[in-house]
This record gives C-alpha cells, sequence and structure tokens, in this order.
C-alpha cells in the first residue's frame, strides 16, 4: 500500500458522529454551578483600618474650597499640595471600589508602554492587572485579600508586583504614615535603570532617595501616596501652571536635593555588584562626582520628579521622573493617570477563582523585603 | 512587527473558516465568559460537540472521551483568564487543550494504545441508567464501523503530533490552514506532518497486513 492508498482510505472513511446529550447536559450543569461562578460571601478574619485617603472633617473641606477660590499667587507649594489633595479628597465616595487605571511608559523600554489598573475596596481587599498597552498582552495579575496573595500563573512577572507598595495591612502590621522626613541616610532606598553603553562603557542611572522604586513600584503608586510623599518632602517647589484642553493644571516638582539624588554610573563588572559597592562608598564618606573608585565612576546628574495636578477636582494628570545629563535626558519614568473613578462594589471583582489565579504562598510581611 | 506580518509569517491568510466577524463576536464572548457563567455555557454550547467529537476520533471509547472532553473543558474553565487573544478563533485553543489532554491520558495510560479491538467493542458503561445507555449506544455505533476502527489503532500507534494532524486533517475534515492554526504551525510544517504520518501509517498497515496474512497480498 502506498502512502496516496492510505490517504484515500483515510478521507473515505466516515468516523463515527456519535453524540451523548445526557453526559454534555450534566457537564454544562457541573460547570455553570461551579464555585468559580457561584462564590460564596468572603469571609474576611481581620478588619482593616481606614485607609489614609479617609475623607477630613467637614469644616477643613468648606474651609479648602474657599481657600482654593483666593489661591494667591505667593502660596506655598506644600499648602497649594494639600489643598489639591483636600479637593481629591472630597471626590472620593465611601464604601465603594477605587479604580484607577494608568499608562506607565520608561525610557528604558521606549515601546513597551503599560497600562495598569487598580482596584481597591477601603482595606480589604486590592487588585492590580498590568498589561502591555501596544499589544494587549496581560503580564500580572493579582489579588490581595487579607493575608492571601492571588497570582496570576507567570510567577517572574507575578514576583515584581509588590502589593505593599499599597499594601492591605492588618491592624498588627498597620503603622502610622510617616510624613515627615526621616534624617537616617541609612533609610534611603536605590532605583537602578541601566542605560545603553557609551563609548564602549557600561553605565546605569541610580536615583537614591527615600522614595525610590523599581519600575513596578513607581507604577501602582496610588494618587494618596504621591501626595503623601511629596507633601512629605520639604524640597518640592511650585512651578505654575499649564492649560491642558482648556483645563488648568498645577506643576510641581522635585529637583536634586539632600531627599533626591541621581547618579551616572560607568562600570565594567556586574551592575549589581557595583551599586552595591557605591553604597557602600557611600555609607563610609561622601562621594565626589567624577570621582573613579575601584573600577567604577560616578558623576551626580540632575534629577527631576514632576507632578501635575488638574486644579478643578485635584485628580493627578501625570508624575514624571527624569534624570538629566548636561541637560539631555537620559532616563525617565512617566506615569500617567488615564481613569479615577468609583465603582460599585461586587464581590466578582477579587474573585480569584473567576480570574484563575491561584495561592501564592507568601504573607503580606515577606513582600515588604 | 505589525499584525499583517504576523499573519502573514505564520502563514495564515484571512479566508480561513474563520471569518473576523465570528471572531470579534468570540472574543467579547470569551472576555465575558471569565465571569459570567452564561456567556461560558454559550461556548460551552458552541464548541462541545466539536471537542467531543475529535476526542472521540483519537480514543475511540466514548466513557474516556466523555471523561476527557468534560477535563478539557474543566481545565478551559480554569484556565479562561490565561487565554490571550490573538485572532486566532477560541475553538484552537480548546482544541489544544483538548490534544494535551489526551495525549497526557496515553502517556499515563500505555496499554490503552494497544488494547486489542474485542476488548474496546465490550468496554463497559457508566453507572447511572440513562448515562449508561447512552454511552453503549454511541459505542456500539463506533463498534460497527470496522474500517473507523482499524484505521484508528494505527493511526494511535504514531506519535501524538502526527496523531493530532491526521485526525483533525481526516477524521474531523479540517482543511490544512484550520489544522495550521489550531496546531500553531504554519502550513508548510502541517503538510510535512502529514506526510510523513501517511508514510508511517503506510507501513503500520502494511506489517499489520503481513502479520495477519502472512505471505499474503498486502
Amino acid at each position: 500500500m502506498n502512502s496516496r492508498k492510505v490517504e484515500d482510505l483515510l478521507k473515505k472513511v466516515s468516523p463515527p458522529d456519535v453524540s451523548l446529550p445526557s453526559s454534555k447536559t450534566k457537564l454544562r450543569r457541573d460547570l455553570l454551578n461551579h464555585p468559580r461562578f457561584n462564590p460564596k460571601p468572603s469571609w474576611f478574619r481581620r478588619m482593616f483600618p481606614r485607609m489614609v485617603l479617609a475623607g477630613g472633617p467637614l469644616v477643613v473641606l468648606v474651609l479648602v474650597v474657599f481657600i482654593i477660590k483666593m489661591i494667591p499667587d505667593e502660596m506655598s507649594a506644600h499648602a497649594r499640595l494639600q489643598d489639591l489633595e483636600t479637593t481629591y479628597r472630597h471626590s472620593l465616595v465611601k464604601d465603594r471600589v477605587h479604580y484607577t487605571k494608568t499608562r506607565f511608559e520608561s525610557s528604558q523600554e521606549k515601546d513597551s508602554k503599560l497600562l495598569l489598573e487598580q482596584w481597591r475596596y477601603k482595606n480589604d481587599a486590592l487588585r492590580i492587572m498590568l498589561q502591555r498597552e501596544k499589544t494587549g498582552e496581560y503580564i500580572s495579575h493579582l489579588i490581595v485579600k487579607g493575608e492571601r496573595i492571588f497570582l496570576y500563573n507567570d510567577q517572574e512577572a507575578g514576583a515584581k508586583i509588590r502589593a505593599s507598595q499599597s499594601c492591605v495591612k492588618t491592624p498588627q502590621e498597620q503603622e502610622t504614615k510617616t510624613t515627615t522626613p526621616t534624617k537616617n541616610q541609612h533609610a534611603y532606598s536605590v532605583s537602578i535603570t541601566p542605560l545603553a553603553d557609551k563609548n564602549g562603557k557600561k553605565r546605569a542611572n541610580v536615583i537614591i532617595s527615600r522614595d525610590a522604586f523599581d519600575i513596578f513600584g513607581f507604577a501602582s503608586q496610588a494618587p494618596g501616596d504621591i501626595f503623601s510623599r511629596l507633601q512629605a518632602d520639604p524640597d518640592v517647589s511650585y512651578a505654575g501652571t499649564e492649560n491642558h484642553d482648556g483645563l488648568v493644571l498645577e506643576i510641581f516638582q522635585r529637583k536634586s536635593s539632600p531627599t533626591i539624588v541621581s547618579y551616572l554610573l560607568e562600570y565594567k563588572g556586574d551592575l549589581d555588584k557595583e551599586v552595591k559597592q557605591l553604597i557602600q562608598t557611600m555609607k563610609e564618606g561622601e562621594i565626589t562626582s567624577g570621582r573613579e573608585l575601584d573600577g567604577f565612576k560616578i558623576q551626580r546628574i540632575d534629577v527631576v520628579e514632576t507632578l501635575k495636578v488638574y486644579r478643578h477636582d485635584g485628580h493627578i494628570a501625570s508624575l514624571t521622573r527624569r534624570s538629566s545629563e548636561n541637560g539631555k535626558s537620559i532616563a525617565s519614568h512617566e506615569l500617567q493617570f488615564l481613569v479615577d473613578e468609583f465603582l460599585t462594589y461586587s464581590p466578582a471583582l477579587f474573585d480569584q477563582f473567576a480570574f484563575g489565579l491561584h495561592d501564592f504562598e507568601i504573607t503580606n510581611k515577606d513582600m515588604n523585603k | 512587527m505589525s499584525e499583517l506580518q504576523l499573519v502573514l509569517k505564520r502563514n495564515i491568510s484571512l479566508d480561513t473558516t474563520f471569518d473576523m466577524q465570528h471572531l470579534e463576536e468570540g472574543r467579547l464572548l470569551v472576555e465575558q465568559a471569565r465571569t459570567d457563567a452564561h456567556a461560558f455555557g454559550r461556548i460551552f454550547d458552541r464548541h462541545y460537540d466539536e471537542i467531543f467529537k475529535y476526542i472521540l476520533h483519537r480514543t475511540a471509547n466514548t466513557e474516556l472521551a466523555r471523561d476527557l472532553t468534560a477535563d478539557t473543558f474543566f481545565k478551559a474553565m480554569n484556565k479562561l483568564w490565561t487565554f490571550r487573544w490573538q485572532n486566532v478563533p477560541f475553538s484552537a485553543w480548546l482544541y489544544r487543550i483538548a490534544s494535551n489532554e489526551v495525549n497526557a491520558h496515553f502517556r499515563k495510560h500505555k496499554n490503552v494504545i494497544r488494547v486489542p479491538l474485542e476488548e474496546i467493542m465490550e468496554n463497559p458503561g457508566s453507572e447511572y441508567r440513562e448515562l449508561k445507555e447512552e454511552l453503549k449506544t454511541a459505542q456500539n455505533e463506533i463498534d460497527n464501523n470496522h474500517l473507523f476502527l482499524e484505521l484508528h489503532q494505527a493511526v494511535t500507534r504514531l506519535k501524538p503530533r502526527y496523531q493530532e494532524a491526521v485526525t483533525l486533517r481526516f477524521f474531523e475534515g479540517k482543511s490544512v490552514k484550520d489544522v495550521a492554526v489550531i496546531l500553531n504551525k504554519s502550513e508548510g510544517t502541517v503538510k510535512s506532518l502529514l506526510h510523513r504520518a501517511l508514510k508511517q501509517l503506510q507501513d503500520i498497515l502494511d506489517s499489520d497486513g503481513t502479520k495477519n496474512n502472512p505471505g499474503g497480498q498486502p
């Protein structure tokens, strides 16, 4: 028999065309009655304290409305920020799910704008979804409920999401949010952005700040978090206004200062090792810009963090952090707030079964490491 | 790379049996089905029969096909969130899950492949009377299809990827283009798979013919 005859034989055969209607009906019933589509009411073992974004007293609100209408040009940046934050808080709705959608862009990956969606319900539940804007590909999906975390089945992406950035904390773990800058230099953190090689040398931008973020940390900031940390920084200045589609944006900037420093690092070996050495050298003494140390060279450069807020409702339009060498931008992160609204609460919004997320065996405490 | 370039690279043209409007409707339905039972029910209604048939043609056993089809849809329900829409029909994703379930079953129960025809014909039914009767009736229909059973026995001795290609092409009646979409391969690769599969089937059938009729004509 040749293969042609085999093909003819296969085309000639009539495969059985049977059906199992009863089995089909039973399976359909089993699937649709599955707990995935019929979640039990969630049972929370603990109640969580109110989030920082709780509204203030009515008197303050009335006063703020009055002040906003009377804002003189000489008002300080912090006062303006506080006014805007209070206006923003005025728009917060209790007992509803706070939904934000942001676009994040990094100079590191020019064609990879990310869309980050966050759903927050009081202190009870948090859900974060991350996808590439261009392709629509979902990178990560995370739900935090109490001490339990449920992740999308992509371990690498899931591990990068830091729920602690807007952590749902238990009463035992909840601490009063620090609003005054710490004088302890060891409390600073480091953000590293690899750059393109130049003249055959490896380079990276290193930002040392009280609130340095990795990409996901920066991208997942909530409006309230941004207001809080900038208000707490004494080096924030008011940079005027600009017009956007007929709406006024108030602009605030935080430039290179003791609370945020940017370096351009040229190195030969392993980046992590070089940065560790840099930090160690800093702890031991002051770093001199342009200095060469054990095979790596550091140069202090400019960094500017720019916040733009809509004057009429206090909603944040964008937050940008940019490091520049000789006036030219070499590394930047930009966060744009596309949607900031409130939804009616539904358990389905935080149902890990509905989204196929699996239980991630780690506590919030571990995620804060 | 633009979407068009991606399509050309995969050698899938737009004149397959999966038209674009149907694709868009399917995409919306899949998104709804992630949280809505009724939407998932519609997906089930649309695709159950073809998936069951495909698994039945791979296994020639109605009870096994019933169980593996159930596994396929439960797995699809649990993993629906991982499904990424890339202008490929949702059914292709289901077929891949179904193939994996069948292949995994064969790996775990290798002796099922070598069970003689006589034992397959006398496969017992399920516990429930109606389901049992239904299975029995369906199995009888398969048992009477001797040509299919003979070819099926030969096909199950091929490598899994050849079984998939042959079953989809000849038992399911899919075009080469549709088989390529389901298997996530180029049309050229599918043609090559089919060509090699047929050559191997030829050897198997010739060998079986010699065993059954030693010294006689193939």
